[in-house]
């Protein structure tokens, strides 16, 4: 329930900010209604609007060069960036992330090998050793043949017969 | 298409007969809201001048659709938010702006005093206003430009620009209330 004196402070607030609104725009207008620019600022304009226009416009030689140019900067731009994706495509997906690289298995050669080629193998080395190693000499003290027969070396005793002769 | 529109367009064509149409359809509401906001004829004319220079500038990339004039109030009251940051003053010559535009032949000696008297009154209350709540009393009042307008002009939410107005009317009544030649209901309706 509004109070009838809150009513009556309202409305003289109401008027009072439509009049306080009528004098200012009354004020205003009154004011600056006769008031124009002079005629001087249409050609000051005109004056600094051709000599931008002048300025942004390049000559014809520069438009020359410039047109020129252009492909070539274009063509320069586009390779560097196709060269800059393809790199970073090379390390971004042909190259793992350090944190989920699999590192290589150690490779393990196994050889197989039966048991026929290893009896060779074992039978080979022995042949292999007994003919490097010196035959031992007979402990039995023998002699055979004469003196010169008994001078004989070691080395090429085992081709004399008994009774003393090369074969 | 709009008749701005069609003046966008030929001037971005190159042409300078649709640039000085479109001075001189906005020149004036421009101007006098510049010298409302600065109070000084020389800064007013040369805020003009820059203003349309840059709008000419810039009229590639205005949106044409609608009407240039809040484009163009944008640009000329910053350009006089900047002369006010550099000269903070309020070189208005109030009594040579109403001797020269005020008395009309048809006012009585009496009306005239009465008129001046008011007028200064006005005047110096706006005066003392900041910039930002002067710029939204001159736009309001003087240009009849909407909230959503001004705050477009502004760069800032209508809500701001209501507060303004409504601390703007405070201080203005405030003002006329301090001053003893007003009286009345204008300078105590709000007590």
């Amino acid at each position: 329930m509004v109070r009838p004196s809150q009513g009556a402070e309202r409305k003289p607030t109401a008027l009072a900010e439509d009049d306080l609104g009528r004098l200012i725009r009354w004020s205003l207008e009154d004011a600056v209604s006769g008031a124009e620019p002079s005629p001087d600022v249409w050609p000051r304009i005109l004056q600094q609007v051709k000599q931008k226009g002048a300025a942004s416009e390049p000559g014809p030689v520069r438009r020359r060069l410039l047109s020129g140019l252009v492909p070539l900067m274009q063509a320069v731009v586009v390779s560097s960036l196709l060269l800059v994706f393809g790199l970073s495509v090379d390390r971004s997906m042909l190259m793992p992330h350090p944190e989920s690289q699999a590192l290589p298995t150690p490779a393990v050669q196994v050889s197989v090998v039966s048991e026929e080629e290893s009896q060779d193998v074992l039978s080979g080395c022995i042949l292999f050793r007994q003919a490097k190693e010196p035959l031992p000499r007979p402990s039995t003290g023998v002699t055979c043949g004469s003196r010169e027969a008994r001078g004989i070396e070691v080395s090429s005793w085992s081709t004399l017969s008994l009774d003393g002769k090369r074969r | 298409m709009s008749e701005d529109a069609e003046l966008v367009s030929r001037i971005r064509s190159g042409d300078v007969n649709a640039f000085a149409a479109l001075y001189d359809k906005y020149k004036r509401q421009l101007y006098r809201t510049v010298l409302g906001i600065t109070g000084d004829t020389g800064a007013a004319e040369e805020i003009l001048q820059d203003g349309f220079v840059r709008a000419y500038a810039a009229m590639d990339r205005v949106d044409a659709s609608s009407s240039l004039a809040p484009w163009l109030y944008r640009i000329v009251v910053n350009l006089s938010y900047n002369w006010t940051n550099r000269n903070r003053r309020w070189p208005l010559d109030l009594d040579k702006w109403i001797d020269r535009l005020v008395a009309g032949p048809a006012a009585s000696p009496e009306h005239e005093a009465e008129g001046r008297e008011l007028r200064d009154i006005v005047w110096k209350a706006v005066a003392s206003l900041g910039f930002k709540q002067r710029a939204v009393i001159v736009l309001f009042y003087l240009q009849g430009c909407s909230l959503a307008e001004i705050a477009y002009v502004l760069d800032c939410p209508v809500g701001t620009v209501k507060s303004r107005l409504h601390y703007a009317n405070k201080a203005l009544r405030q003002k006329l209330r301090e001053d003893r030649r007003l009286t009345g209901e204008v300078a105590y309706g709000a007590s």
